[in-house]
């Protein structure tokens, strides 16, 4: 590459608009995070090993639950999907990079901003200088206003300036797409995974507002005298609720389409036959997107809301597990018949349709208002999220990461050690998540450190499952160092025959691309 | 074909961030009087109408405040007249003072049965424990919140501003019954009491 007078060391990365470099921060700081938060979650797996408190005093341990909810949601796993659009939307549509890339320079810049205020925080509380938020990653009013820590303050900051780097991501990806796709590449020759980007950019658009929004009418009941969510003034905790989950909900989609993007990507590479039923994948996920907005009372089943809120709300939801079921027989159709081979992306990507079902099943469980009012605020429902979250989300990342890594470094990576960091993270992440159906069905509540004697066994298994889920993650930073070092030359197709227009370019990939967009016929 | 793209990028960002500017507004500045609104309109939520309780003259607005005039509450309280629906309910009470006021708060019975169209009376007991005297306001809360549009009150002390001195006690009474009407299914009620502190947020209620 041809090196014309760029700014080099530190300001080369603090100052560039390239896509590819922009993208690559992203994914190494949504690693970070990812091992910050899961940090926080040893911590918590580590005083529930035992019943009664060990190590952590509750607060601390309300802190620990609330930061590593914040840390994996907004830190890992939606910088990794923003990451993995950088580097790949230009690439698939065959475009020389995103749309606005200097606004893509400072969104990024702003989350080690963002986060190096909430962990600020934590480290404040860790030094005994004042809690840190304490209130849950749902942060409900009036935990949040009347009772919150001084510390709020700062949660209430970052989740404003991460809640305004998301925003300039999507609209980023939303006009790169509509405008930049190479000539010839109408809207339903897309790869899926710039569908479901495109969709996802446009619920962050829609709900991360509403976020703001929360937090602004949170930070005016704390300290200019507002009644948004203070009974004493006339106002209401429970639309607190509504306007938090007007978000979340929407939210939780937006840390899930992306993930079937890629599943839908990596398939068919593997199973060696074109996607099953594009169209129809395209139409489930802009169903998925829809009905998202329509569901948020599922999460407030125990508030005491009428009859007649509580049937929409388990009808709507149930519905959506109809285009999801769409996705899931369609993954298994693409599948059905194909000359299959178990390279490491694959080996992801198929345990992420079977966990990620599991996942989804739950979550029909937990649609039953009669059942969920049973559930609600327990085990099942943390059993529930990590499915979908860390067997879903996470694992998606990690097919994501193992199937273009080699376009990006020029380096294949290690099989054998990336197939032991798969087999691995499989096995514990099974150990860790699975019991908890159990221990929540016998009504374990969750976010309390301690737990009746009757749990004391599976808590201490599921503590087990979590040491080695998170040691087993340090076996991929092996993987990842090697693979940036050295390592088998990697061909520009990489893998046989993979569809898509990132193979057409040389591995590892130049800094810039399709500067003459390709032509897609 | 660049300045085109440069237009069409232009247009494009700004009808999303009007989209952003939009959904803002509406999460902030559309969404909590639409939510009062939706709830004063179904009587949903067990909130039950605040503004007309400080000044008598608009407690005609209350509708769940009935004179006494009405044949329907002459009939509750008259305790000869016989019961037409045969049922009772349980009425269970909760008195809690919030924090920004040390009062002792609580109900001499905590639950009461009663027979729907028949009137009821019952006291909460009230303690300044602070050495000033205070003014507090109890605000009332219905569940289950369908009951709430068959709940009639005579006489509520959450109707006005309580002024204590210091230490003294006081006994508060509630008069009130449920119409005929209330749904069969409605088995137990609570109405609950929380008192907050009229000093500083003296005529910013609501």
């Amino acid at each position: 590459m041809a090196h014309h007078a760029n700014p080099t060391g530190f300001k080369r990365w603090l100052l560039t608009t390239n896509h590819k470099e922009i993208g690559s921060m992203y994914l190494l700081f949504s690693l970070a995070m990812f091992f910050v938060g899961g940090f926080m979650a040893m911590v918590i797996r580590a005083e529930l090993m035992y019943p009664g408190l060990q190590l952590v005093q509750p607060d601390f341990f309300n802190q620990m639950t609330t930061t590593h909810g914040l840390i994996m949601v907004f830190g890992a796993v939606m910088p990794s999907f923003v990451g993995l659009a950088n580097w790949m939307i230009p690439l698939m549509i065959g475009a020389p990079d995103m749309a606005l890339p200097r606004l893509n320079n400072w969104s990024f810049w702003l989350l080690p901003v963002a986060f190096g205020i909430l962990i600020f925080a934590i480290i404040k509380s860790f030094l005994g200088l004042g809690a840190a938020p304490n209130f849950g990653w749902t942060f409900y009013a009036p935990l949040s206003t009347s009772y919150g820590p001084p510390s709020t303050d700062f949660f209430i900051l970052s989740v404003h300036i991460m809640g305004i780097s998301s925003i300039m991501g999507a609209v980023n990806v939303i006009v790169t797409i509509i405008n930049m796709r190479a000539p010839g590449m109408t809207m339903m020759k897309m790869p899926l995974f710039v569908w479901t980007w495109l969709i996802t950019a446009f619920l962050l658009i829609a709900v991360i507002p509403v976020l703001a929004g929360a937090v602004t009418m949170m930070l005016f009941d704390r300290h200019f005298g507002t009644s948004f969510f203070d009974a004493a003034g006339g106002g209401d905790p429970v639309m607190f609720q509504h306007i938090f989950w007007f978000f979340g909900h929407p939210e939780v989609y937006i840390m899930i389409l992306p993930a079937f993007g890629i599943i839908s990507t990596i398939i068919p590479t593997f199973a060696r036959k074109p996607l099953f039923g594009y169209a129809s994948m395209v139409y489930a996920t802009a169903s998925i997107a829809f009905l998202s907005f329509i569901v948020w009372a599922h999460h407030m089943f125990t508030v005491g809301l009428p009859l007649q809120g509580n049937l929409f709300f388990m009808y709507m939801t149930m519905l959506i597990s109809v285009p999801t079921g769409v996705k899931v027989f369609n993954w298994i159709a693409t599948m059905w018949r194909g000359a299959m081979t178990f390279e490491v992306p694959m080996l992801f990507s198929i345990a992420f349709v079977v966990l990620f079902t599991i996942g989804g099943l739950s979550g029909l469980m937990l649609a039953i208002t009669p059942a969920d009012q049973q559930y609600h605020d327990t085990y099942f429902v943390v059993a529930h999220f990590h499915y979908v979250l860390v067997t879903g989300a996470i694992f998606s990342v990690y097919a994501a990461a193992y199937y273009w890594l080699p376009k990006w470094t020029g380096n294949m990576f290690h099989t054998g050690l990336a197939k032991f960091h798969f087999w691995a993270s499989l096995i514990s992440v099974n150990v860790l998540f699975f019991p908890m159906h159990f221990v929540g069905l016998g009504s374990m509540p969750r976010r309390i450190p301690d737990y009746p004697l009757q749990f004391a066994d599976m808590n201490f298994w599921i503590s087990i499952g979590g040491f080695a889920f998170g040691l087993s993650q340090i076996i991929f930073l092996v993987v990842l160092y090697k693979c940036v070092k050295g390592g088998e030359k990697a061909t520009s197709e990489v893998w046989e025959n993979p569809e898509g227009l990132e193979w057409t370019i040389p591995s590892p990939a130049p800094l810039h691309t399709f500067e003459v967009p390709p032509t897609v016929k | 074909m660049d300045n085109t793209l440069q237009q069409k990028n232009t247009k494009l960002i700004w009808t999303l961030i009007a989209v952003v500017i939009g959904m803002f507004a509406f999460a902030t500045l559309i969404m909590p009087p639409l939510y009062d609104a939706f709830c004063d309109w179904t009587g949903l939520n067990g909130k039950v109408e605040l503004k007309s309780a400080a000044a008598p003259e608009v407690k005609s607005d209350n509708p769940y405040l009935v004179s006494t005039e009405t044949a329907e509450a002459q009939a509750a309280l008259d305790e000869t007249a016989p019961a037409i629906a045969a049922r009772e309910v349980r009425v269970q009470f909760i008195a809690k003072a919030d924090r920004s006021i040390p009062w002792d708060f609580k109900p001499v019975n905590n639950s009461i049965n009663v027979v729907p169209g028949k009137a009821s009376n019952i006291q909460f007991e009230v303690t300044n424990l602070t050495k000033t005297g205070m003014t507090g306001r109890a605000v009332p809360s219905v569940t289950p919140a369908q009951a709430t549009p068959y709940l009639r009150k005579m006489e509520c002390f959450c109707f006005q501003e309580q002024h204590l001195e210091a230490g003294q006690t006081k006994l508060m009474p509630l008069q009130f019954y449920f119409t005929e009407e209330l749904p069969e299914d409605i088995k137990e009620v609570t109405l609950s009491y929380t008192l907050y502190n009229m000093e500083k947020k003296n005529g910013s209620t609501n």
